[in-house]
């Protein structure tokens, strides 16, 4: 009995590995954008003396520790990313499979998605400004279902635009109604 | 080429031979002939219909701003007593509640004047607007569900609302109808949206008027709740027991901290039940109130256009929901309900995007049946999907491992396969139980977090078209899970729902 998340066929369809840069600038935009001024909020409400919270914060236990916390957090978690990136990206596979697309992700969550061919309603590429300068595209695949939830990101975008015209291909040929 | 209304076209007639030019100079006119009359065929004709709203819709529409108005103008007056300041004299309050009369009247005329419904070979059409014109067109193959809707003041001009659903946009409402021409267009519309080719006419053949239950004579009736059944599942539902605890625990809280405290609480108790318990008892019967008014005389009745629900008491609602449209069930059954062997229904239908699943508004709602027995969910699925087989399904359960994760819902937890439907149970204080075609499926997954992959389990979900439910088989057996994943995908592709619905 193989795995639950070993290939439906003979094997996965990884991303480019390019993908996994993606990832990491996108940690870093998301450093920038989030991190930073929480870090630099908590710094300010929580500063030992002069701060928001005034005198209180020195009485508090660690009180020098407690001022760059929330920096801390934000730096492990950024290390962390990543770190992870490339597993991350290495994680997120597709197959096709008969008369569907089989389409798996995650590290810790792994999420197994099958869109059979014939509920495909649309089949989409997008490429982002990061995207284009990389080669790489989106394909997202839409069903009826607001659940489905079926995209691959990072592929090569000669193969993403591959994919696309053929799930329309199949799925013009298997569509069936609702 | 349109056929009118739904008929084969007629065979035109012959153009006519034009008249031979006489070839001698003596030209003597032809006598006039009367164009050959092209005659009906025997069958009903039926031309374009088209035509205004009801010429008391202002009424309806501005009643509710008059009423408003005063509403406030009254407080006002009655709070301007209280203190020394002058109180608006008496003409100012008659002035303003006329003017937002007036005003409303006007606006009502005026978009009661530049609104008609044309209904033509093959689509449904709404223009409406003053200033800037809006055409909304609706296909008749496109239509989901079509719903009468009697709010109180038009119930009383005896007037009625016509709400079409067609795909994921908000409904178009055409307000406000007599309630007998709601009614036909109603049938009209829904006997089209099923293909059948009829005409207006006999679809108002087929068309009653009752004033209570919407049910015509045709029409089989499955299930009528009575109103004893109703305020029971209002008695022993989780809403009224939060409603309570809601009010009580933070009462008992403080009257236990201010005793603790050593403050004298016996005398307190008057107050205390003062003012915990007169908004207490209010907004429990107002939740009895609103809840029975709603459901109250709830009939499921299977017509010709599919399955009718109506309910109400002030307002009337009716629903009409085409089978095929369906694309997933759901039983529940709060903890409270277990003993009494009661089950609500619920339904997932495309395109019923404002539907809700409160019990206790007069809007389109999801449900199928509020409360009954084994019996008539049944006869209620029965209905839905004859073909449908649930008690020969055999269900499959979590190891016993999953023990761990869900203490409480363990036993319940499990999933059942025929031929047809995949059924999914899962849920402790409200136990839930989801009926999918596999013919209904959009697409299927398995996901697997750190603990479960841990203990060797794992999730499925069906995704349907709804939005409201998600079915799942939590914590089962992983390698199970692959199996089902995969299988379950493939059936979703080869199976056809004609046994089902039969």
């Amino acid at each position: 009995m193989p795995a639950l998340f070993s290939p439906p066929a003979d094997r996965w369809i990884k991303l480019s590995p390019k993908y996994a840069v993606v990832r990491i600038v996108g940690a870093i935009i998301l450093n920038l954008l989030f991190w930073v001024p929480v870090s630099l909020l908590w710094a300010w409400v929580f500063e030992p003396r002069g701060g928001a919270l005034g005198d209180v914060t020195s009485t508090l236990p660690f009180a020098t520790y407690l001022q760059w916390f929330a920096a801390y957090v934000g730096i492990a978690w950024f290390v962390w990313r990543v770190y992870r990136a490339g597993r991350y990206a290495r994680s997120w596979a597709y197959a096709e499979r008969g008369e569907d697309l089989c389409i798996t992700r995650g590290l810790w969550y792994k999420n197994l998605t099958i869109v059979p061919y014939g509920r495909l309603q649309i089949a989409k590429v997008d490429a982002g400004p990061l995207d284009r300068l990389l080669g790489l595209a989106t394909v997202t695949l839409v069903t009826a279902s607001a659940h489905s939830n079926a995209s691959i990101p990072g592929l090569p975008a000669a193969e993403a635009e591959r994919l696309r015209d053929r799930l329309i291909e199949v799925g013009d040929t298997l569509g069936s109604g609702l | 080429m349109t056929a009118p209304y739904g008929q084969q076209p007629p065979t035109y007639p012959a153009p006519q031979p034009p008249v031979p030019y006489p070839a001698t100079p003596a030209w003597t006119p032809t006598p006039y002939q009367e164009p050959q009359v092209w005659a009906p065929p025997p069958q009903p004709t039926v031309h374009k219909v088209e035509e205004r709203a009801h010429p008391l819709t202002p009424l309806v529409r501005g009643w509710f701003a008059v009423v408003a108005v005063a509403w406030a103008m009254l407080q006002e007056r009655l709070q301007g007593r209280g203190d020394n300041t002058e109180s608006i004299p008496w003409w100012v309050f008659v002035a303003v509640i006329g003017g937002v009369a007036a005003l409303g009247l006007i606006a009502g005329f005026i978009s009661w004047r530049f609104t008609r419904f044309i209904a033509d070979e093959t689509e449904l059409r709404v223009e409406s607007g003053w200033i800037s014109r809006q055409s909304r067109r609706i296909s008749y193959t496109r239509l989901q569900s079509v719903d009468v809707m009697q709010p109180l003041a038009a119930r009383l001009l005896g007037l009625a609302e016509i709400r079409i659903d067609a795909g994921a946009h908000d409904s178009t409402k055409l307000r406000y109808l007599s309630r007998r021409r709601a009614y036909e267009l109603r049938d009209f519309l829904m006997l089209r949206a099923h293909g059948a080719q009829v005409s207006v006419d006999v679809a108002r053949a087929q068309t009653s008027d009752p004033l209570f239950a919407d049910v015509g004579g045709a029409d089989r009736v499955i299930v009528t709740v009575p109103p004893d059944e109703l305020l029971l599942g209002a008695l022993v539902s989780h809403d009224l027991l939060s409603l309570i605890l809601g009010f009580t625990v933070p009462v008992a809280a403080v009257w236990g901290v201010a005793t603790y405290f050593g403050h004298d609480s016996a005398a307190a108790i008057p107050v205390v039940a003062l003012a915990g318990g007169v908004p207490l008892l209010l907004s429990i019967g107002q939740y009895f109130a609103r809840r029975v008014m709603a459901q109250f005389n709830f009939t499921l009745a299977e017509t010709q256009a599919g399955l009718r629900i109506t309910r109400g008491l002030t307002n009337l609602t009716s629903q009409t929901v085409p089978v095929r449209r369906i694309q997933s069930i759901r039983l529940s059954q709060p903890l409270f309900w277990r003993p009494l062997r009661r089950y609500r229904v619920d339904l997932e239908v495309l395109g019923l995007g404002e539907a809700t699943r409160n019990e206790s508004t007069s809007k389109v709602s999801t449900m199928l049946l509020p409360i009954g027995t084994k019996k008539q969910v049944d006869a209620a699925l029965a209905a839905v999907w004859p073909g449908l087989a649930l008690d020969a399904i055999r269900y499959v359960r979590s190891p016993r491992i999953a023990v761990v994760l869900d203490p409480l819902s363990y036993s319940w937890n499990s999933f059942g396969l025929d031929d047809n439907v995949v059924v999914t149970r899962r849920g402790w204080l409200t136990r839930h139980q989801s009926i999918v075609p596999h013919a209904r499926l959009q697409s299927v997954a398995a996901y697997q977090g750190p603990l479960e992959r841990l203990l060797g389990l794992a999730n499925v979900s069906f995704h349907t078209t709804g939005l409201l439910h998600t079915h799942a088989v939590i914590h089962m057996n992983a390698d199970l899970a692959r199996t089902l994943v995969y299988d379950e995908a493939d059936r979703a592709m080869t199976s056809r729902d004609g046994e089902l619905l039969r």
